[in-house]
């Protein structure tokens, strides 16, 4: 991890306008993505952690989809939120490649896996397919697939869950883009197939050294891999700072309760039961006027029911949206 | 670990037999009157109704009988609203009589043949096995001839009339929701809910009722609806051929077979074009009620 | 399967009021005996149980004879063999014309969801759908051969003249309207399963991917799309031989449909048995040309 900044979000909202109401799925979030670095964006479902990677790339339906104007999002000087999407797509894929999270359902079902992987090479780099069908089944070999030149020609039925997933991330890798985005792309496998991609992610960033944008519910799973976590909430970041000092020492109420509610592996700890947040996220139908966390939090006063916290930097780099810390 | 999978979770629970709620009907009128289509196609048949029961008690009906050699082949220009026929009858009153003949026709043989759907259905799926094997292989078989050749048939082993051919119908049309009831009935049987009720010893009859049918209810339901806008071609059709409602009484189809004469057909399009419309605005309105049912009651927009 | 259709093939057959041997006098002649009918019936061994008769007929089948005409004459083959041309023309025509047509209508109209198009092209096809079809094959020939007299009313050649284009007149009416019904259930059914194919994640798979959006819909959205219309033509096929049937009444068009409504209306058993097996046979073959389309489509099913 270095200290450039790769991807800068500046005041990122996302709505859907459909006939029968809108949705306000992100509301105004910031952050710096550097280079190499690993961010954990955690969050429960429904807290706009996926939406708000996938519209870096306008990756979402627009209609009924929106990026609000005032929104920006900067790679390499330019604001991709302006740019056409003809302009946009030389970025997908190529600048910024997606990992996505259930491996049965993000393949095509009646193309082979080689066609699938090397489309997006083709198309950046202008090369042959015989070129292309070289890396491919180079990164195949990479990503610890058996057989990668024969399995190139297997349709993703043949392929087991795991080898999907594998085969997907070694496809995000083909243009060798600058970050990766990484929508929960273990929380549709085992367990030991999850730990084997979890590692398998690891070599990736030593090898290549890319930045990777790591979308989980798990604050677990990101605990071992991340270098900063934004946590989110109701479409907002309510908490973000360096990944040992979120986990030692939380300041939102939510990350306290989502730590909370972490099952613990230490064995004098196991007379304590796991707490969980009562109540429910707000529904996003209305903009968000008082602190959206208000309504369960123990520690709500009067000021979090009128206002709406932003967030703001208490000990050096950690980000918190709370009245009361 | 994360509490989103179990909140899910719990609202799939509680909303698993949202059909036997209050509230799911309830937003389902609501959803069925938001859909614009479905309104037209309510308020269009429910005029085509009430003027074929009302205009022939308010107007004497035998215009549309009487032969009247005064005023043959009327056009529409003289004192009958749509003219008249080659026999000088009413062609207005004719329409209303033969939209009578119609939507009797097809509401009496779409439930009729939805019910006995329903029960063929309903017994191969509860009872699986041989008997399950034995209906659907019928099913199959009726299946297997295109629709018209076999319901013609049938008519003229019947033979002609209303009733006939209605019975002709109802003989042919229950396979589409006999396939309905058996998929649903086995798809909800492997249901937690009701695996629920089989280890509390409830009866299974009384898991039958209470749970199987609301759920099976609302594609059965849609399924009607295109049956019966499936009848009306089909009586319309039978009678065109001359095979289905005969002369003297007026029906849609047999009004229009008058146009298999050249002269009729080019010289009075009063006579055919009227009957072609309310047929097809019958079953447009049909259709788009049934569309609409579709969507109000379509159980994922519940959970 | 095949068994069970000859039987209720037969047995209906056999419902029928009037027989053979009352059709080969003809009815309304006061001439005719009860006597002699009885012999004739003895005769054509009509009074053996059914049972019999149905074995006897289920033989001749086997040897590939569909017996004889009971008002004609005719071997029944024979009159069925003369008629196969023009219903397969008709059908073939209209199947293909329905295709094109219903499919590019129905991705255009989910391509551009929510738009004025779709909106107008959605209302268009419950109008398609809800029509009758020899109301639509009248209006055809009242507006383009009466009115503007383009086309001929009926038949498949005019007086005396032969060759390609005088049949493709002819057949350009009658194709048209039994393609409209389905052209809107085509269309229907390729709108659905084309927006559901763009709602897929492999669609957003390959959007990220940075292709042109054009290889997106064409490469990935429409072979996924086009995976269930394949069962769709199996479906249709015999609705589309129940609306030759209306429409061949309605041109004269010399085909299966019009001699299965003479058939109807004259009692005639052997040769109503020939048609409806042989309707059942165009069903089961489309069945099984069915799925063998499908197994060629569909990686899925091909290595299963």
């Amino acid at each position: 991890m270095t200290n450039k900044i790769i991807l800068s979000v500046k005041d990122l909202s996302v709505a859907f306008h459909k006939r029968d109401g809108s949705t306000y799925a992100v509301n105004g979030i910031s952050y710096d993505l550097h280079e190499g670095e690993t961010l954990g964006i955690v969050g429960e479902s429904g807290c706009g952690k996926t939406v708000s990677s996938m519209a870096l790339l306008k990756l979402i339906s627009m209609p009924p989809g929106k990026i609000e104007t005032g929104s920006a999002i900067y790679k390499d000087g330019k604001d991709l939120v302006a740019l056409s999407s003809k302009e946009l797509r030389l970025y997908r894929g190529r600048e910024i490649a997606v990992i996505f999270q259930d491996p049965m359902t993000a393949f095509n079902q009646v193309m082979t896996i080689g066609d699938q992987m090397i489309e997006g090479y083709v198309e950046h780099f202008g090369c042959t397919r015989k070129d292309a069908l070289k890396e491919a089944e180079r990164l195949m070999d990479l990503t610890g697939i058996p057989a990668a030149k024969t399995r190139l020609k297997d349709y993703p039925s043949q392929f087991s869950g795991g080898m999907r997933q594998r085969a997907m991330i070694a496809m995000a890798l083909m243009c060798k883009p600058s970050i990766l985005i990484a929508d929960e792309p273990t929380t549709a496998l085992d367990v030991t197939i999850q730990s084997q991609i979890l590692d398998l992610m690891k070599d990736i960033r030593k090898e290549f050294g890319t930045s990777i944008m790591w979308i989980s519910h798990d604050l677990g799973v990101v605990a071992g891999l991340a270098d900063t976590v934004n946590v989110m909430y109701a479409g907002m970041i309510v908490e973000s700072a360096d990944v040992d000092e979120l986990y030692y020492n939380p300041l939102h109420p939510y990350t306290k309760g989502l730590l909370g509610s972490l099952p613990s592996t230490d064995i004098d700890n196991d007379q304590k039961r796991l707490k969980s947040i009562g109540g429910y996220p707000p529904i996003l139908s209305k903009k968000i006027e008082k602190c959206p966390f208000a309504d369960r939090c123990s520690e709500a006063t009067d000021i979090c029911r009128h206002g709406c916290p932003s967030l703001s930097e208490r000990t050096g780099q950690h980000y918190v949206a709370c009245f009361n810390v | 670990m994360t509490m989103g999978l179990f909140r899910e979770k719990g609202i799939y629970e509680g909303a698993s037999d949202a059909f036997a709620s209050e509230g799911f009907w309830k937003k389902a009128v609501q959803r069925f009157f938001r859909h614009k289509l479905a309104v037209i196609g309510i308020v269009l048949l429910l005029i085509i109704t009430l003027m074929s029961i009302f205009y022939p008690i308010i107007r004497d009906s035998s215009i549309a009988f009487e032969v009247n050699y005064t005023a043959i082949n009327a056009s529409p220009q003289s004192g009958n609203i749509m003219g008249t026929d080659a026999l000088g009858r009413d062609v207005f009153m004719r329409l209303m009589l033969g939209g009578r003949v119609s939507l009797s026709v097809g509401l009496v043989a779409a439930i009729c043949s939805t019910l006995i759907g329903i029960t063929l259905g309903g017994i191969a799926g509860f009872f699986g096995g041989k008997i399950d094997n034995l209906i659907m292989r019928f099913t199959d078989t009726m299946m297997s001839f295109p629709f018209l050749v076999i319901c013609m048939v049938l008519v003229s082993i019947l033979g002609p009339g209303i009733g006939n051919t209605m019975l002709a119908i109802v003989l042919l049309k229950w396979t589409n929701a006999a396939r309905i009831t058996r998929g649903e009935i086995l798809y909800i049987r492997e249901r937690q809910f009701i695996e629920a009720d089989k280890a509390l010893g409830i009866n299974r009859f009384k898991t039958l009722f209470a749970h199987i049918i609301p759920n099976a209810l609302s594609p059965i339901i849609v399924n009607m609806t295109f049956t019966m806008a499936d009848t009306i071609m089909t009586e319309a059709s039978l009678s065109f051929l001359g095979l289905g409602v005969l002369l003297p009484t007026p029906t849609w189809g047999n009004m229009l077979k008058d146009a298999s004469s050249l002269v009729t057909l080019s010289m009075r399009p009063w006579l055919w074009i009227p009957p072609g419309i309310m047929i097809a605005l019958t079953v447009l309105s049909i259709n788009f009620v049934g569309d609409g049912l579709r969507d109000a009651l379509d159980p994922k927009a519940n959970l | 399967m095949l068994l069970v259709i000859t039987l209720i093939v037969f047995l209906l057959a056999n419902l029928m009021p009037g027989d053979a041997a009352m059709a080969m006098f003809g009815s309304g002649d006061g001439s005719i005996t009860v006597e002699a009918i009885e012999q004739q019936r003895e005769n054509m061994g009509l009074n053996d149980p059914v049972l019999v008769r149905y074995f006897r007929w289920l033989g001749q089948l086997l040897k590939g004879d569909l017996g004889v005409s009971q008002v004609t004459f005719q071997p029944v083959w024979e009159m069925i063999q003369l008629r196969i041309g023009p219903t397969l023309l008709l059908m073939g025509t209209s199947l293909i014309l329905s295709i094109i047509i219903g499919v590019a209508l129905g991705i255009f109209s989910a391509v551009k969801q929510y738009s004025i198009a779709d909106y107008i092209l959605t209302i268009l096809s419950f109008i398609g759908r809800s029509l009758p079809i020899f109301f639509i094959g009248l209006i055809f020939v009242y507006f383009f051969a009466l009115k503007i007299p383009v086309f001929p009313t009926s038949g498949m050649h005019s007086m005396g003249a032969s060759g390609f284009a005088d049949l493709l007149k002819h057949l350009f009416l009658p194709c048209l309207s039994l393609s409209i019904l389905r052209i809107a259930e085509f269309m229907r059914y390729s709108r659905a399963s084309m927006l559901e194919v763009l709602n897929s994640d492999y669609i957003w798979t390959a959007r990220s991917k940075g292709i042109k959006e054009r290889a997106v819909l064409i490469k990935h959205a429409l072979h996924n799309a086009l995976i269930p219309i394949i069962t769709l033509i199996g479906i249709n096929i015999p609705v589309l031989f129940s609306g030759a049937i209306m429409i061949e009444q309605v041109f004269q068009w010399p085909g299966l449909g019009m001699l299965f409504n003479t058939a109807v209306t004259q009692r005639d058993q052997s040769l109503l048995m020939g048609l409806c097996l042989f309707s059942a046979i165009i069903v089961l073959v489309s069945n099984l040309l069915t799925d063998i389309a499908y197994a060629l489509v569909d990686p899925r099913i091909r290595y299963e």
